[in-house]
């Protein structure tokens, strides 16, 4: 049970549930202003019945519509320990993608760690395969490479935008 | 061409400064800018340049001036705009940048540039009626849609934020609602944002109707950002209008389309109770098939609701919680209602329960799903009801033992069944014996389950962690009735032992600190806290749980360091979200105006802001001066002003989380609303008198060193009072105000009553302040009598010595009062820190008194010396008079020797105090806690690494630091004791 609505400044006061999760990047301020400005459609949280954050989801839109580039980013999507295994991401994800079908968007990506199985598996799940390879795309110790996981679009009739990249690219190579 | 080329020989002229500025290199860009004005006088652009360099070589006067020089000759170049804008901004003046654009304007009125330029200045400024003009020149100059909505946004803000209801109503709210009305009558609304805007003005007015026939409309097509925007906006607007049938049918679709949405379901209920209060019966049209049919009735409800739960199943997929959940929520709302025999037909609430935990009793959640139904069993069921439960978990018995669950799932509703009977209060009344069973099976089957998490990240949680949480809960409230030490320990190494096997469970590291402060030791928290990466805004949230205890354990240099990281973040706060409320003008995104604007004035009054700002400054006056004229100059610094109070009291904001803590405890050890209330209460009387007692000692230090020092701060003051005598008084008529303050307060806290506190030792509530612990200790006394003291030698200084006799009898009354206090205090600490004993004991109370008597014992020096200040030029001109009159008089004001005498005393306190401190460390090293009587650990579950020996040890360290660094401000207080002699 799960009320997905636009996600508000005054979530962040308690996101904590969520954001303890190592995987999950704490940001400064400015980066969640900037999406909460920009896009705030994007972003959404889950609350639970009793009004705990369950997770969220935050992204944009962007990329050129002339070179078919445009398309709807994952930038972040966290569910707290306590509320998987409940389909909740994959609800969240298909939410992100009504949203970038709502404006013509050709298709969604986002990158995720390579070691991170259960999330890679699970994007497969929901229909993303691996676009391309980001190498030392995550910076720590060692860094680590990202996939660029990819969904095409109604937009993308001919699904050009998920052919596979044969070489790993780059982080500065990537737009 | 000439002016082009003009243009560019200026640009090449520029760049060795601009370069320098971008590596940072500041006297060489000041160097560039004076060779670049060497040759070419009139080039502004290089003195706006210069003055950033300036500003950033923090010679901010200079760059001040150089500045409102350049920005008198009213330059319109894009270059020294934006180099003045910069210089401005890092200087925090934003009302000049708006003076540089406004002067731009006035010389080119048509550009569209310098009047987008001014209307984001002002937006900085929040000066809305500006704003309101500046977005409809702009519009003038050029007729786009967006300048015309930002000036009707700014109109909205104008409307939000006086204070004249009558005003926003009349005036403000109609003017922009006609504006957006004429926009649509053209037909030239385009964007999502502008129908949006126009909703808010409409919603704020409370014109739902007219809301309503907009978001239906043609206008309404627009909303497409949002899945289902439109639908979800007529279903609110018929709540609003108490459109009861509307509301109810618009839900039910929306139900329809998605049954998991809890948020529908609650408007569904309000909807369908208010339908049945108000005796709605179904008319032949809301009977068919339409799909906007109304279900107003109580038994059209509950089968809306079984539909839902009915399609849920046969749906195949993975089974929503929605419906389910829905239908224990109709079933709490009608038996609430006493409509029992409605409650009935849905079934009994044990059954209910029972089916979900049949069907969700492996999720993790399911506890908390459950908790809030739980209310509806009848008491002596409960324990029947939670045997039931543990039927559907099937775990096979082995001859004699428990059964162990051989798959994650079974364990998960084990960790469910073991909640709801905590929740349910069947723990309460365990024998001991029992207790201690149930502990070590929990633990038991800890390790059992740790099993089931081999292939798990190590960033992962281990799903058999809520085992150890739930037996720390048991332990700890054990801890709380007995108050047995061995208890306290044994909860912590349970949970270090967690920490060792499941390094990224946040739960048992929160409340590892919070055991680790309960014991006094702080040491162990860093590392524990730094692990979970708290930054940011969690630094406000989450803080609480860390960041004063620093200070309040005497771990002064990590307390510099903390403080001023987490005061980094509040200080950059409103710099942040200024530039995103910029941000949402330019994209549109009116609606988050408002929203974000409220979130920077909530972190600008966090508690914690003002809290950690006046501990960081306490604390600099401790660790950092030895000196009066030191003193003076960190006054300027710090830019206190003693008269005026800039904490807004009844405006701050407690943003802690105080629900980032799991729990399975019976209602009665619930945090409540009330228990959080009354603790930010306390948080704000311990604010209050630290704020009183840092604004004390800034008067103290005015009155002995009026003479202003360089800096706008004293600049300031310079000029509020040409007539230094003047201000003189004015800081002495201050400190003793503040003085009367202060004892009016500690009066008011002690006589509040104390039950309130009482319970305010849960697991999973907030501690106390140190307000206890410092009026027990009199502290408040030793400070407004030598505050006192400071204030009488100010007179002296401005009185007849001679005609003084009374003024001195009270500084020498003061001076006693201090010495004995101190002297009761001393003596009443003779309890060491802990007592080696067999068990032994650990007071971490008495370190809190420590830190607290080394903390006053050097304000205290503080204070004295910027009275020596004050005494030595009374000494001086009577020594002067005695050698003019030649006739030796043998009559020394009695102060003097006063003085001379508090000093030493204070000395030897100070030099008592300090052995204390030193007698920390024997005590301690004597302590053995192997004589703890330790419940044993499981035989499997024992990692000889993590015992209560090796948990005092990091404690025993800890004390070893606090003694460490209090020992060592207090030998540098007492240096500069001794060096205040007349």
């Amino acid at each position: 049970m799960t009320t997905l609505r636009p996600f508000t400044c005054d979530d962040l006061f308690r996101f904590n549930r969520v954001n303890l999760d190592p995987l999950t990047e704490t940001y400064g301020l400015p980066f969640y202003m900037q999406y909460l400005a920009r896009w705030p459609e994007y972003f959404q949280v889950a609350e639970s019945p009793t009004g705990e954050i369950m997770g969220y989801i935050m992204g944009k839109a962007e990329g050129r519509v002339a070179q078919e580039e445009w398309h709807g980013h994952v930038t972040a999507l966290s569910v707290a320990p306590e509320f998987r295994r409940l389909g909740l991401a994959a609800k969240m994800m298909s939410s992100l993608e009504q949203i970038s079908e709502n404006k013509n968007c050709y298709f969604v990506d986002l990158f995720v760690r390579v070691s991170n199985k259960v999330a890679v598996d699970m994007y497969k799940k929901l229909g993303y395969s691996i676009y391309r390879t980001v190498l030392e795309y995550y910076s720590g110790d060692p860094d680590e490479d990202a996939y660029d996981m990819r969904k095409a679009l109604s937009a993308d009739v001919k699904k050009k935008s998920i052919i596979p990249l044969p070489h790993p690219v780059r982080p500065e190579d990537i737009e | 061409m000439a002016g082009r080329g003009h243009v560019d020989v200026s640009e090449r002229r520029l760049r060795p400064i601009y370069d320098a500025l971008d590596a940072n290199n500041n006297k060489k860009a000041i160097q560039e800018a004076d060779k670049v004005l060497r040759k070419q006088k009139d080039l502004i652009c290089a003195k706006a340049l210069k003055a950033i360099a300036l500003l950033r070589s923090s010679r901010r006067q200079e760059a001040l001036l150089l500045a409102a020089e350049v920005a008198s000759e009213e330059p319109i170049e894009e270059a020294t705009l934006q180099a003045l804008t910069i210089c401005y901004r890092e200087m925090e003046r934003g009302d000049l940048v708006a003076r540089i654009y406004e002067n731009a304007v006035k010389k080119v009125p048509q550009s569209e540039e310098f009047l987008s330029h001014l209307f984001m200045a002002y937006v900085r400024l929040g000066e809305y009626k500006k704003q309101q003009q500046t977005g409809m020149a702009l519009y003038k100059v050029a007729p786009k849609n967006p300048y015309y909505f930002w000036s009707v946004m700014s109109i909205v803000m104008q409307a939000l934020t006086t204070e004249d209801e009558t005003l926003s109503q009349k005036m403000f709210l109609p003017l922009a609602e006609r504006m957006v009305e004429k926009m649509a009558k053209d037909m030239k609304i385009e964007a999502e944002a502008e129908v949006r805007l126009y909703l808010i003005i409409l919603e704020k007015q409370k014109k739902y109707e007219e809301a309503l026939e907009v978001v239906v409309g043609p206008l309404g097509s627009k909303l497409i950002s949002e899945i289902e925007l439109q639908s979800l906006m007529q279903a609110e607007m018929y709540v609003q209008l108490e459109d009861w049938p509307k509301a109810n049918a618009k839900y039910r679709k929306l139900l329809l389309t998605n049954p998991d949405n809890w948020l529908w379901y609650i408007h569904y209920f309000t909807s369908l109770f208010h339908l049945v209060d108000s005796g709605w019966t179904p008319s032949e049209a809301d009977e068919g098939s339409s799909a906007d049919v109304v279900t107003g009735t109580v038994d059209m409800a509950i089968a809306f609701v079984e539909e839902r739960v009915a399609d849920e199943l046969k749906n195949g997929k993975r089974l929503q919680r929605g419906p389910f959940l829905a239908r224990m929520e109709l079933l709490k709302r009608l038996t609430e209602r006493g409509n029992q025999e409605a409650a009935d037909k849905i079934g009994s609430p044990a059954d209910l329960l029972k089916e979900y935990f049949g069907k969700f009793g492996d999720k993790p959640c399911c506890f908390m799903d459950m908790r809030p139904y739980l209310t509806m069993l009848k008491l002596d069921d409960n324990a029947k009801f939670v045997e039931e439960l543990q039927t559907y978990i099937e775990i096979p018995e082995k001859a004699g033992e428990l059964g162990l669950p051989s798959d994650v799932k079974t364990m998960q509703r084990h960790i469910c069944c073991v909640g709801l009977a905590r929740s349910l209060g069947l723990q309460e009344h365990l024998t001991g014996e029992k207790r201690d069973e149930l502990i070590q099976d929990l633990m038991r089957r800890h390790q059992h389950g740790l099993q089931f998490g081999t292939d798990l990240l190590p960033t992962d949680v281990q799903p058999s962690d809520s085992y150890i949480l739930m037996a720390v809960h048991i332990k700890y409230a054990e801890y709380l009735k007995t108050k047995k030490l061995s208890l306290l320990f044994e909860v912590i190494v349970m949970l270090e032992k967690g920490v060792a096997c499941s390094p990224s469970n946040a739960q048992y590291k929160l409340i590892l600190i919070k055991l680790y402060i309960l014991l006094g030791a702080f040491q162990p928290c860093k590392k524990l806290y730094d692990n979970m990466e708290v930054k940011h805004i969690q630094q406000d949230t989450l803080g609480y749980f860390y960041s004063c205890y620093a200070v309040a354990l005497g771990h002064l240099t990590p307390a510099c360091s903390i403080l001023s990281s987490m005061l980094k973040f509040f200080s950059a706060n409103h710099k942040d979200t200024t530039e995103y409320i910029i941000a949402a003008y330019k994209y549109g995104s009116f609606h988050k105006i408002p929203e974000i604007i409220s979130f920077r004035e909530r972190l600008n009054l966090s508690h914690n802001y003002s809290s950690l700002a006046v501990e960081r400054m306490l604390l600099d006056f401790i660790m950092e001066t030895t000196n009066p004229e030191q003193m003076r100059e960190l006054l300027d610094y710090m830019e206190i002003s003693p008269e005026k109070d800039e904490i807004k009291w009844d405006l701050l904001k407690d943003n802690r989380d105080l629900t980032v803590l799991s729990s399975w405890e019976p209602e009665e050890r619930e945090l409540t609303d009330q228990q959080i209330a009354w603790s930010f209460c306390q948080e704000k009387q311990w604010l209050r008198l630290r704020s009183l007692i840092l604004r004390s000692l800034a008067a103290v230090i005015l009155i002995s060193q009026p003479a202003p020092m360089d800096g706008e701060h004293s600049l300031s003051h310079n000029q509020d009072d040409s007539k230094n005598g003047e201000s003189m008084d004015g800081h002495g008529n201050t400190l003793l105000s503040l003085i009367q303050e202060m004892n009016t307060h500690v009066q008011d806290v002690e006589c509040q009553p104390s039950t309130v506190t009482e319970n305010m030792d849960l697991l999973c509530g907030p501690v106390p302040t140190r307000m206890k612990v410092y009026l027990d200790g009199q502290h408040h006394i030793l400070l407004t009598s030598i505050f006192q003291v400071a204030v009488d030698v100010h007179s002296l200084g401005t009185n007849d010595l001679n005609q003084s006799q009374e003024l001195q009898e009270k500084i020498a009354r003061n001076f006693d009062c201090i010495l004995k206090t101190f002297e009761y205090v001393l003596d009443s600490m003779d309890t060491p820190i802990a007592s080696p004993g067999s068990p032994p004991e650990v007071y971490p109370q008495v370190l809190q008194g420590l830190v607290l008597l080394v903390e006053t014992l050097c304000l205290m020096t503080l204070v004295i010396s910027q009275c020596q200040v004050m005494l030595k030029p009374i000494k001086a001109s009577l020594t002067k008079k005695k050698r003019k009159k030649k006739t030796p008089t043998n009559i020394v004001p009695q102060v003097f020797d006063d003085y001379k005498m508090f000093v030493e005393s204070l000395v030897q306190f100070g030099e008592k105090l300090h052995k204390c401190l030193l007698e920390v460390d024997i005590v301690i090293t004597e302590v053995d806690v192997s004589t703890l009587e330790i419940s044993p650990a499981p035989e499997h579950a024992k990692r000889e690494d993590i015992s209560a020996e090796t948990v005092w040890k990091k404690v025993k360290d800890s004390y070893q630091i606090s003694a460490g660094e209090m020992a060592e401000v207090l030998k540098q207080k007492l240096q500069f004791l001794r060096t205040v002699r007349l």
